[in-house]
């Protein structure tokens, strides 16, 4: 997802985050649940979102070490950062 | 073309028990368009044909099983049924539901509702097989757990009839006990238990009829339609692969997980809970009900005892789960198991024992109360412990059977956290956590119902969790929808495949009524709405009801997403009255009642 950046980008990918794709949200990540990622620092939830290729009608909320949170919300260094899928039930 | 060619078997059949006669009546064609059938037409009977303020276990009270034009078709999910009575719990009109197979063997009987009333001597079961109708001795299956009443039901009269049945909870008039049709269960609001009051240990149905539709083409194309939305849905396939729980995870990260009595929204222990983990460790095989492409229903096995149960459903997972702070997985089972034997509702048994629990962390109960329990939150031991009690209805049981406002009335202050509306206990999503829930939880017609608002497309953010704008219009919409499904019958889990607007597709071809748009048949929804408001006014039911415990409503959360929040009803409460056409204090006026076309039945209230 986020092959192809500059140099000049590589300089501010300085964050390590665990990315996961809930349930069948990761065919849009190649089948593949989880990734260990580098993110720029400052990013949002919502910006980290933008850079997958998921589309926002099928997410439920993002999660961020197990909790809802709003899209403009900053990701820190060591989040795990976790893509809910429309769910039915109950 | 009459209405018996058109989804309906326009015949309603009553049985009085304490005379033993049978007779039966026609459908009402002139109000059947406006309820369409199910809870609409139930409610209907029980406004014109109940004397206001009766004792829920008096014989005159009906005890109702009905169907709508759309079960015994071939839409989807089309053999549930619906069991319409006044609730002991509440004192409030109930409604409770059920999938199996007992809906349309009852359409294919020739009934689209049975109408109960009445007390037999002796403990007796209904007979039904097409039209000839007999009343049996039950006396050799009275005292006799769920599984093997429907067994004996089963071996007596064979494998081809459904059964209903209660347990010996419903026997003892316990206001949290369910009706019990082929382990599924109509749980909510104690109508096993106005069973029970009749004497009436179960019925056994055998249909072989069939239901016929207006335009057999056309309805086959829309319920092709319908079939394929349900196909296509990632959420319905969630269900499908992991049960009813598989949304443990999201609601907890939701912060709408109820935990430790409400106390939180978040349980450390979730991961226990999760569908995949069930999936993984007990669920090996999976069962749909009739007619159900879903087929949302899990088999566990005991690992030690052998036991077998439908589920473990969601509701139960949160109630006897988090809500009692408890990840033994064993025990979960367990309780699910007796729950069922006895004949009780799962959710309404871990609210009580996790208020108990509660009581016990404050000092304001102790072991010695308990019969020796050390109610601990976590302590699956108690967990069991303590429903074996309440299964029983022996010592502390007998107490704790009656609900936790009742319990709560013997501890000063404990309502601020018994967490029930109008008597019945609450379900499993945090009010806090999502305030259209707490809403939905106060105006519920049954008490805190989560069935009528839109507790998950809240907690995923279909509207903000947090906010209070909108969510009356929210709430309003999905009660008014879920009233249809309700009277058509359908289950719930087809919203998360189609719309209204399909089931207005499959309605018109079926009935021959000629609902203009999805607006228009919701306006049905609106009237049933009304009319089961309307009967709960009369009961004396206003605003002063419509209301939350404390903890809801000043108990700011400690922690997760919904950290500090509060539920501010009073704003959210006279929105919705406004929307619905009700007064300041919740009684729907009159002009509302006659726009509504309400005067046919609800002669009261203008003329």
């Amino acid at each position: 997802m986020m092959d192809g950046r500059s140099v000049t980008e590589q300089r501010f990918y300085k964050m390590k985050i665990a990315l996961i794709f809930h349930s069948s949200l990761k065919k849009y990540n190649n089948d593949v649940a989880e990734n260990e990622i580098e993110i720029p620092d400052g990013i949002t939830v919502g910006e980290l979102i933008s850079k997958t290729e998921v589309p926002k009608a099928e997410i439920a909320f993002a999660a961020v070490n197990g909790s809802r949170v709003p899209l403009f919300q900053k990701i820190k260094d060591g989040d795990e950062v976790k893509l809910f899928q429309l769910v039915g039930g109950g | 073309m009459s209405i018996r060619e058109c989804g309906y078997m326009n015949n309603i059949l009553k049985v009085d028990l304490t005379t033993g006669i049978f007779r039966t009546e026609k459908l009402d064609e002139k109000i059947i368009p406006l309820v369409l059938g199910g809870k609409g037409l139930a409610s209907s009977i029980l406004y014109k044909e109940l004397a206001p303020l009766t004792d829920a276990y008096a014989p005159d009270v009906p005890l109702i099983f009905a169907v709508g034009p759309l079960t015994g078709t071939t839409a989807p999910t089309a053999g549930r049924l619906g069991v319409f009575t006044k609730s002991p719990a509440t004192g409030t009109i109930l409604d409770s539901y059920c999938g199996g197979f007992f809906g349309q063997t009852m359409k294919w009987a020739g009934y689209d509702a049975i109408i109960i009333t009445g007390k037999a001597e002796k403990p007796t079961a209904l007979v039904i097989e097409n039209d000839k109708i007999r009343l049996e001795s039950a006396e050799e299956i009275w005292s006799l757990g769920t599984m093997a009443a429907t067994s004996k039901l089963k071996e007596k009269y064979g494998n081809d009839f459904k059964t209903a049945v209660i347990g010996q909870a419903g026997e003892r008039h316990a206001p949290i006990a369910g009706i019990f049709c082929d382990l599924r269960t109509a749980g909510r609001g104690g109508a096993g238990a106005v069973m029970g009051s009749k004497n009436l240990k179960g019925i056994a149905i055998k249909g072989t009829g069939a239901v016929t539709v207006h335009n057999p083409e056309l309805f086959q194309e829309m319920v092709w339609v319908a079939n394929r939305m349900l196909r296509m849905s990632s959420q319905i396939k969630r269900m499908k692969d992991h049960g009813t729980a598989n949304i443990v995870e999201l609601i907890n990260a939701a912060g709408g997980l109820p935990t430790r009595n409400f106390q939180s929204g978040q349980f450390e222990g979730h991961k226990e809970l999760w569908g995949e983990t069930w999936t993984e460790d007990y669920w090996k095989e999976s069962a749909a009900c009739f007619g159900c492409g879903i087929g949302c229903t899990k088999i566990a096995k005991h690992k030690k005892l052998g036991m077998r149960i439908d589920g473990p459903e969601y509701e139960t997972i949160f109630a006897v789960g988090s809500n009692c702070g408890v990840t033994d997985r064993e025990a979960i089972i367990e309780v699910n198991y007796l729950c069922d034997d006895y004949g009780i509702d799962t959710i309404s048994v871990g609210v009580i024992i996790s208020f108990v629990m509660e009581l016990y962390q404050r000092g304001m109960i102790k072991a010695t109360d308990l019969d020796g329990i050390e109610a601990k939150f976590g302590s699956s031991e108690a967990l069991v412990a303590l429903t074996k009690k309440i299964c029983k209805g022996e010592e502390i049981g007998q107490k704790l059977e009656k609900g936790v406002r009742e319990i709560s009335k013997e501890y000063p202050g404990s309502d601020a956290f018994a967490m029930q509306v109008k008597g019945l206990e609450m379900p499993g999503y945090l009010p806090r956590g999502a305030k259209g829930v707490g809403l939905s939880y106060a105006i519920s017609e049954r008490g805190a119902c989560h069935l009528h608002g839109s507790p998950l497309s809240e907690l995923m953010g279909g509207a903000d969790p947090l906010a209070t704008s909108g969510k009356a219009a929210l709430f309003k919409m999905n009660q008014l929808d879920t009233a249809v499904v309700d009277s058509a019958i359908l289950c719930y889990f087809t919203k998360f495949g189609f719309t209204l607007k399909e089931i207005w597709q499959m309605i018109n071809p079926c009935t021959g009524f000629k609902y203009k748009n999805p607006r228009e048949l919701e306006k049905v929804g609106e009237r049933v709405t009304t009319l089961a408001r309307l009967f709960n006014v009369r009961e004396g039911f206003t605003k002063k009801d419509d209301t939350l415990p404390a903890r809801c409503l000043s108990e700011p959360l400690s922690s997760g997403p919904a950290k500090g929040h509060v539920i501010d009803l009073d704003g959210m409460r006279t929105e919705y009255y406004q929307l619905m056409g009700w007064d300041e204090n919740g009684v729907p006026k009159k002009e509302k009642v006659k726009e509504l076309q309400l005067h046919e039945i609800c002669q009261d209230v203008i003329f």
